[in-house]
């Protein structure tokens, strides 16, 4: 009798604290960009001084560590790799103790990290993809990594990454995990058809002739991959296309799809081609299911992001090599956008947490966190030092795997500049809602494979979609 | 509709038992049972394969489930392994407590606040009962599409996302569960309360000492719809966690599957599922009857 | 159906039937606002937490389909009716529509199909057995929508799954279940309806067993067989019955959602994006679209609300009662 009433009282209790709750405003988020404070945290003897001029806070190590919380997107071997990283920092200093939360693929952990901030619960240092990069400096709620890296640090990275990360101020975030899309190819397929190695600026004819011979010795698929809009960005780049007007939304905002015009048509026609025909099975929208289909060497060539080099080579049942992506017959080859994703450091509003992430951040982009990467992973280096002057190690390394070469020549020989002007193809298409359009891209796809329209028609329908989109966006910040 | 509907609808003593034994067409057995079993037999078996095939898969070593072209239901060896793996490679014992504490909250909250309201629409009358009771039925017809946005929103504003809390606020009223409660409280004979009112007993101890033990069946039946209820939900948890350590069972599968990079390990996420799917298994099995009768009851016109 | 899933309030509202027989209830005089102040206090927990996460997130679900809503940070424009206006004229809208109908028409005809004869069935008296028949019948009424993907997702599969294995031995190329997208509707349906069946038979069960068995005898009498006895006595008295399940399953169909996000991600390109999924990807995948996502929310939940009041008016007038 008691207990229940007891019972009943609290559960009032908590009604009437929700309903109070619910009636109290909306805390608002104001982001301070804590510019002009400099900040130290002593991490196990190496001190890191941050920016300069103005107010000093210095955390002394011994006392208890900044907290350091950590999202990231890499699942299954990747994420293992990543932890032993984190580990490695926390065993090696005291002051800062970082926590590292997988949250699942890149789009969960993009819509987490917008979710959070909305919550305030965002973490301190986050890993979004490239494609996310305009939203998340939309935001507002991020330290520019220009505030607070050395001067010079940002030469220290390789031009492709630091240009792709930086605005009209310099980088805005660390390049971490950079990958491209490549060829991997099953050798001895290419052997039993009496094929060479595919040559670096190979084009759609060359890759149908490929095609033809695999298939002709026997290969029932001559090539897989995923229906994702990643390869289609990568193809368009390598032949020279835009995704979007002004220069790829890199000198203005972008407010139309360029990717609708002729080279745009000649790729997305190759590519559902290659399914159509029969050269490649329908999948569907697929990072996963691919693998399987070459590893059982129904597929000679799969078409798949670097950062799967290890996997490949480790579990295939057969000698694996890898070749450049392809570009459009009316084209020269231009090269690869980097991909992967970048570290976006969260202000915290709280100097000491910033200098605290910074530090992490840091040494993740150092040269051993990057060569233990790259080893464990193919995702490249970002560091123009360990391209130029190889420790030894890992040169030895490459010689031994060549397939992790391939990866940073194809984004090393890329043409970034065009008669002294950026190559904007290159660079990729920036825009707010970059995640929404490619996903746009993606059911483009299937309006051609199943709903019988033309890539033209398909992908012009798409473009009037996101102009839409591109100016509901834009809106937001006139 | 009306209000005046309502009171009408509810006055209606409903039938709350089914007699689901009861054999209604008494067949001619012209050629046996024999036709009927079998056909049966093969319903029965249809539906429940998915089922079983996971239950086998889910003791089935990785090799033997992609490596060969004719899949096979029962395993050449038996292993636990998938059960380990799945147990470990992602929290799934803090996504099972994650689902308790969300279930638990849920499915009491809702029937002990269904008992009160019930009860005040059943017994008292009041200032506005009539208009409260038309904005109760009338949530009824809300669907859940329609608040889940401002929902999120409004959790998220509170700083509730990723907690338990958030996880169960929104639910932790059901208008369905008041309006059974009420409906029971009615079938039970108002000459009840008016004795025990003579004798001096105050309503709450009516309610609970001789309301709710009367009602122990229909109770049972809303705790069960509860409990199912909660712990199946899908598109709330999905949105208001993001972490992995707050996500509940039915959320932490989905991720295990979809987070495969490599080659998907089916044994492991159909140990997952089976893991997932065990508590509900356990009510169906031990509830059956009191389920089936729940069910049953919110079809029948009376 | 609210039994299994208080996410989807809406479909309760079939268990309240209008009833010919007036309140019995003593009706006492108007009662004061002091008097009912105890009566307040026993549904006020339930009223505070509706009113919160029910009747404030309508107005609020309409406040913000009138708005574009920045992606982050929650700045506003007002754009009055025109994200109703670009919906209604555009074909991406109309194909979620046209999804949502699919899964509706499949999944009404079958799973109620299905368990009627299902039902029929289970009604006829067994000496042994019965009971595990009906555990395996009824078992995926406790199945949440995700285990079911997972399971059919499984099933699906091109290389390990079992559906087109088993199509093969009888000599059938399976199809592409969850690629094409033909075959990914009829896949989700296929989910859908089994997760619905075990529902559906109980309570078409429990609806033939409440029909007269002197109705049978009379038909015997008549001389009517086996199958005259089910479509003339049968059928006839179980159009109550059918009408709820017909309400139900419409409401549950139109709500399908965690099937479809676990087996095809509303793919492959928007064959299975139904309206429900579509406010889901438009909220809450990649950019945020809210004040849309609102919009559609509000033309669904009028859709079904309107589907509920049909049922309370055709209640009373279409079926048939005893």
């Amino acid at each position: 009798m008691r207990r229940t009433l007891k019972m009943f009282v609290l559960l009032l209790a908590f009604a009437l604290v929700a309903a109070a709750c619910s009636s109290s405003d909306d805390s608002s988020d104001t982001t301070v960009a804590s510019g002009g404070t400099e900040t130290t945290v002593a991490s196990g003897g190496t001190e890191t001084t941050v920016a300069s001029g103005g107010t000093e806070t210095t955390v002394a190590s011994g006392g208890d560590a900044v907290e350091v919380t950590f999202w990231h997107a890499m699942a299954d071997d990747l994420g293992a790799v990543v932890d032993g990283l984190v580990d490695e920092y926390n065993s090696s200093q005291s002051a800062v103790h970082v926590t590292s939360t997988f949250q699942g693929s890149y789009d969960d952990t993009f819509n987490a990290f917008t979710a959070a901030l909305q919550a305030g619960t965002a973490p301190n240092i986050v890993q979004n993809f490239d494609l996310a990069s305009q939203t998340m400096i939309d935001t507002g709620a991020l330290l520019p990594a220009y505030q607070v890296m050395p001067e010079g640090q940002a030469d220290t990275f390789i031009p492709a990454a630091r240009d792709y990360y930086s605005d009209e101020n310099g980088m805005v975030a660390l390049a971490f995990n950079s990958s491209t899309p490549i060829v991997y190819y099953n050798a001895e397929k290419f052997a039993d058809a009496g094929l060479e190695a595919p040559a670096d600026d190979w084009n759609f004819s060359d890759f149908a002739a490929t095609c033809d011979a695999l298939e002709a010795a026997g290969t029932e698929f001559c090539v897989t991959f995923g229906q994702v809009g990643w390869y289609f960005e990568q193809i368009l780049a390598n032949s020279g296309g835009l995704y979007f007007d002004n220069d790829n939304g890199r000198t203005g905002r972008a407010t139309e799809a360029m990717f609708n015009d002729a080279t745009g048509v000649e790729v997305f026609t190759f590519l559902t081609g290659l399914i159509a025909d029969g050269h490649a099975p329908n999948l569907g929208n697929t990072w996963s299911d691919t693998d399987s289909v070459f590893f059982a060497g129904d597929a000679a060539m799969i078409f798949d992001s670097t950062s799967g080099t290890r996997g490949f080579q480790d579990n295939a049942g057969f000698e694996v090599e890898t070749a450049y992506i392809p570009h459009s017959d009316s084209s020269e080859r231009n090269g690869v956008v980097i991909g992967g994703a970048a570290l976006w450091l969260v202000d915290s509003d709280d100097p000491v947490t910033n200098a605290a992430s910074w530090d992490f951040m840091n040494f993740m982009v150092q040269e051993d966190p990057q060569v233990v990467w790259h080893v464990g992973t193919g995702y490249f280096p970002v560091l123009s030092s360990l391209m130029t002057d190889t420790p030894p190690e890992l040169a030895e390394f490459w010689v031994e795997n060549p397939n992790f070469v391939t990866a940073i020549e194809q984004l090393a020989t890329t043409k970034t500049e065009i008669n002294g002007e950026p190559n904007y193809a290159v660079l990729g298409g920036r825009s707010g809602p970059s995640p929404e359009i490619r996903r746009l891209v993606v059911e483009a796809y299937s309006a051609v494979l199943d709903g019988g329209a033309t890539p033209q028609e398909a992908l012009d329908a798409v473009a009037e979609q996101v102009k839409t989109i591109l100016a509901d966006y834009n809106a937001f910040f006139e | 509709m009306t209000t005046a509907d309502m009171t009408a609808a509810d006055a209606q003593s409903t039938p709350l038992t089914v007699e689901l034994e009861h054999d209604a067409e008494p067949t001619k057995r012209r050629f046996g049972e024999l036709p009927i079993h079998l056909s049966l037999l093969i319903i029965g078996l249809i539906i429940a394969v998915p089922i079983i095939v996971a239950f086998f898969m889910s003791f089935t070593p990785l090799p033997e489930i992609v490596g060969r072209s004719d899949p096979k239901i029962l395993p050449d060896t038996w292993t636990l392994e998938n059960y380990d793996k799945a147990w470990r490679a992602s929290p799934f014992p803090r996504y099972m407590l994650n689902s308790f504490i969300q279930t638990g909250v849920i499915t009491i909250a809702q029937v002990l606040l269904s008992i009160l309201a019930g009860f005040a629409f059943a017994m008292f009358e009041f200032r506005g009962k009539a208009i409260l009771f038309s904005i109760l039925i009338g949530s009824l017809i809300i669907p859940f599409e329609l608040t889940f946005i401002p929902n999120f929103l409004l959790v998220s504003d509170l700083g509730l996302a990723n907690t338990y809390a958030g996880l169960t606020i929104p639910f932790l009223a059901s208008a369905f569960g008041v309006f059974m409660m009420r409906q029971f409280f009615m079938s039970i004979p108002r000459d009840l309360y008016d004795a025990a009112k003579i004798d001096g007993a105050s309503d709450w101890f009516y309610l609970w000492r001789i309301m709710v033990p009367l009602s122990k069946g229909a109770i049972s039946a809303f705790t069960i719809f509860a409990f199912l209820a909660a712990w199946n939900q899908y598109l709330w948890p999905l949105v208001i966690t993001n972490e992995e350590s707050m996500r509940t069972a039915q959320i932490g599968l989905r991720f295990f599957l979809v987070n495969q990079e490599r080659a998907t390990d089916w044994g492991a996420i159909m140990a997952g599922a089976m893991i997932v799917m065990i508590p509900t298994l356990i009510v169906f099995l031990v509830a059956q009857r009191q389920l089936v009768k729940g069910i049953a009851m919110t079809g029948l016109k009376g | 159906m609210t039994p299994k899933h208080s996410e989807e309030s809406s479909v309760t509202t079939t268990s309240i039937k209008p009833q010919e027989t007036p309140d019995t209830a003593p009706k006492a005089r108007k009662p004061t606002w002091r008097h009912s102040g105890k009566a307040f206090l026993f549904v006020l927990p339930t009223f505070l937490v509706l009113g919160v996460f029910v009747y404030f997130p309508i107005i609020e679900s309409f406040r913000l389909s009138l708005n574009r809503v920045a992606p982050f940070g929650g700045k506003e424009i007002f754009v009055g009716l025109n994200n109703y206006t670009r919906l209604l004229s555009s074909p991406q809208f109309w194909g979620t529509v046209k999804v949502s109908i699919f899964f509706m028409v499949g999944t009404v005809v079958f799973a109620i199909g299905f368990a009627v004869a299902i039902a029929i069935l289970l009604s006829i008296p067994l000496k042994r057995f019965s009971w595990y028949y009906r555990t395996a019948i009824f078992i995926p009424v406790v199945i949440s929508s995700a285990i079911a993907g997972v399971l059919f997702r499984l099933l699906y599969n091109p290389v390990v799954g079992f559906f087109n294995y088993w199509l093969s031995l009888i000599g059938i190329d399976g199809p592409n279940w969850l690629t094409s997208s033909t075959w990914s509707l009829v896949a989700v349906t296929i989910t859908v309806v089994w997760r619905q069946l075990g529902f559906n038979v109980i309570i078409a069960l429990a609806g033939i067993q409440q029909i007269d068995a002197q109705l049978y005898e009379a038909a015997k009498v008549d001389g009517a067989g086996a199958m005259r006895r089910i479509w003339h006595v049968t059928l006839p008295m179980l159009t109550p019955t059918l009408f709820f399940l017909l309400v139900v399953n419409v409401i549950t169909s139109l709500q399908a959602f965690g099937e479809i996000n676990i087996l095809t991600d509303g793919g492959p390109g928007k064959a299975t994006t139904n309206i429900v999924y579509q406010v889901f990807v438009d909220g809450f995948v990649g950019t945020h679209f809210v004040g849309r996502a609102s919009a559609q929310a509000f033309l669904l939940a009028l859709l079904i609300i309107g589907i509920s009041i049909a049922q309370f008016k055709g209640f009373s007038k279409k079926v048939h009662y005893q």
